[in-house]
């Protein structure tokens, strides 16, 4: 799940072998409260890494789908607060994504649907590199 | 300062290459040396050879000079120390960078007196320990070793500092801490003992790492095999007194060797590349015998397991923090998880008097680790950022307290030290 620190920034923390006694205190966010919802509890609007994952058909057997919508969800955070350069794009994603494991193979989807998503979101790319 | 010059307080930056396939093939051919008495195979025979293998293997060889995705013996291997960094040299049979033009006799010079044909070795070569290698097994090992491809990888230059890079002084320190035979840390003297002796001293160096080094980075001889701290991750105490303090048996070690896990844990940091390059290959004959000499012919009874009363608060905040971060690999009550993260209970770093290897394993993590066959255990992550000082300090009382038999009265100020 996604922890939001006190200064602005977020980092993934893997539940598997953390007990929830370790989150208590802490601001946390699970991959169902991403999407916008209404008062019957509805999904009304997806994020747009949500949005871009689906229009790249990146999402398949939905076993991984949290881990890579909070790692990608966290890495456009903090692009938001130090951009990269544009020849660090691919390498950033690499280093960001690395450690989620899909086992569709749905290494590739991701990949686009996440670099399509750096360079079309405004601010998270130092364009004068 | 000569006698700096030559210590070995080396800490490996560069994980091993991983030779599987042949690991599975020497288990097939090598068994037949796993005997007491070897005879003297032909010259260059195949039996030679193997025999060379299999002593190759039990000398740890390729830990210092295979590197990472190198080339079987090509050296590269980076070998740091407080007095410099050294590289494990080219012993393929390469001519020009290799050991190619060697003569047998300047091989056994090489592992006997530390000196190849090109001038002194420094005792990052564990001559030290191979000078008690016999003669037939050291022609074994350079029949083997000329077997091997030729690599054409030129030797790097060891980095030594002023005035540790003054090579003719090693012969001084050689003069004064180089001995003919090791002592013993224990009794024995059945064929296993002394064949034990042979495979620990001769062959295995385990003295290198687990003997304490005196000023001039000597080994100091009242302290055999009573730990040493050569790198972040200090050599435990294998004296029998030491071994069975922590609750291990013959059984254990023997399993420990072959497999690298062991009721009391598995073999990290610089033991790992120990086990599964060299140990692992060793004979069963071998093996009993090296758990013998460790623990002597008549081995000390392994220490049961005591539970310390300490500060209660303390304790319950630590027990907190296990359950938290740890409990989910190495199970609520300590148990372990098969395949995954070793049981905390009666776990041998646990019990160490010293907290220092446990606290850093906390702090710096512990890579995923492959061992024998198919069994492996996840990597485990480092702490340092996630826990303060104060908390490092209660998990830390909490596991020694709890599972190792040892008081709970690591202070925050002595993680903070090893941050």
């Amino acid at each position: 799940m996604i922890v939001d620190g006190t200064d602005g920034t977020s980092e993934e923390v893997r539940t598997c072998i953390n007990g929830a006694h370790f989150f208590d205190g802490k601001n946390v966010r699970t991959i169902e409260g991403h999407a916008k919802r209404n008062e019957h509890g509805e999904v009304v609007e997806l994020t747009p890494v949500q949005q871009k994952f689906l229009e790249h058909f990146s999402f398949q057997c939905g076993y991984c789908t949290p881990g890579f919508v909070n790692a990608t969800t966290v890495l456009l955070e903090k692009l938001k607060r130090e951009p990269v350069a544009r020849d660090q794009i691919e390498a950033t994603i690499m280093a960001a994504l690395n450690d989620h494991i899909c086992r569709c193979t749905g290494y590739v989807r991701y990949y686009e649907a996440v670099k399509d998503l750096v360079l079309s979101m405004p601010g998270l790319v130092k364009d004068a590199a | 300062m000569m006698g700096s010059i030559v210590t070995r307080y080396l800490r490996r930056s560069v994980v091993r290459a991983v030779p599987f396939g042949l690991a599975a093939f020497a288990a097939l051919t090598l068994t037949a040396c796993d005997s007491h008495q070897n005879a003297v195979p032909k010259a260059g025979s195949p039996e030679l050879v193997a025999r060379g293998r299999y002593l190759a293997q039990a000398a740890d060889c390729a830990a210092c000079h295979t590197a990472a995705g190198g080339a079987p013996f090509a050296g590269g291997v980076k070998l740091e120390s407080q007095f410099g960094t050294f590289y494990g040299s080219n012993i393929t049979p390469d001519r020009n960078y290799g050991i190619g033009k060697w003569s047998a006799d300047e091989f056994y010079s090489a592992l006997h007196d530390g000196k190849a044909p090109k001038g002194k070795l420094y005792p990052a070569m564990p001559y030290t320990s191979y000078r008690q290698m016999s003669r037939d097994d050291s022609d074994a090992i350079f029949a083997y070793l000329t077997t091997q491809k030729p690599a054409a990888v030129p030797n790097i230059e060891a980095d030594l500092k002023l005035p540790y890079n003054v090579r003719f002084a090693v012969r001084f320190w050689d003069m004064l801490f180089v001995k003919d035979a090791l002592p013993d840390a224990s009794t024995g003297q059945s064929a296993d003992w002394t064949r034990g002796r042979y495979l620990a001293n001769a062959l295995g160096h385990c003295t290198e790492c687990h003997t304490p080094r005196g000023a001039f980075g000597q080994l100091q001889d009242g302290k055999t095999l009573q730990g040493g701290t050569l790198g972040r991750i200090g050599a435990p105490d294998i004296t029998p007194a030491g071994l069975a303090a922590r609750g291990w048996t013959g059984a254990d070690l023997q399993a420990f060797f072959s497999t690298g896990v062991a009721t009391q844990g598995s073999a990290f940091s610089e033991m790992h590349p120990v086990i599964y390059l060299s140990t692992q290959h060793l004979g069963s004959n071998d093996l009993r015998a090296l758990a013998t000499y460790l623990l002597g012919d008549a081995p000390p009874a392994p220490a049961p397991l005591a539970v310390k009363t300490s500060n209660a608060v303390q304790l319950a905040a630590g027990r907190n923090l296990y359950l938290d971060s740890c409990a989910g690999c190495h199970g609520r009550e300590g148990e372990g998880k098969p395949h995954v993260a070793v049981a905390m209970k009666g776990n041998s770093t646990l019990r160490q008097d010293d907290a220092r290897n446990l606290i850093v394993s906390m702090l710096d993590g512990i890579e995923a680790q492959q061992f024998v066959g198919v069994e492996r255990m996840e990597p485990m992550p480092a702490f340092a950022a996630t826990y303060s000082d104060e908390q490092i300090a209660q998990l830390t009382n909490y596991l020694r307290a709890t599972w190792g038999g040892q008081p709970g009265d690591v202070t925050a100020a002595a993680v903070k030290s090893l941050r």
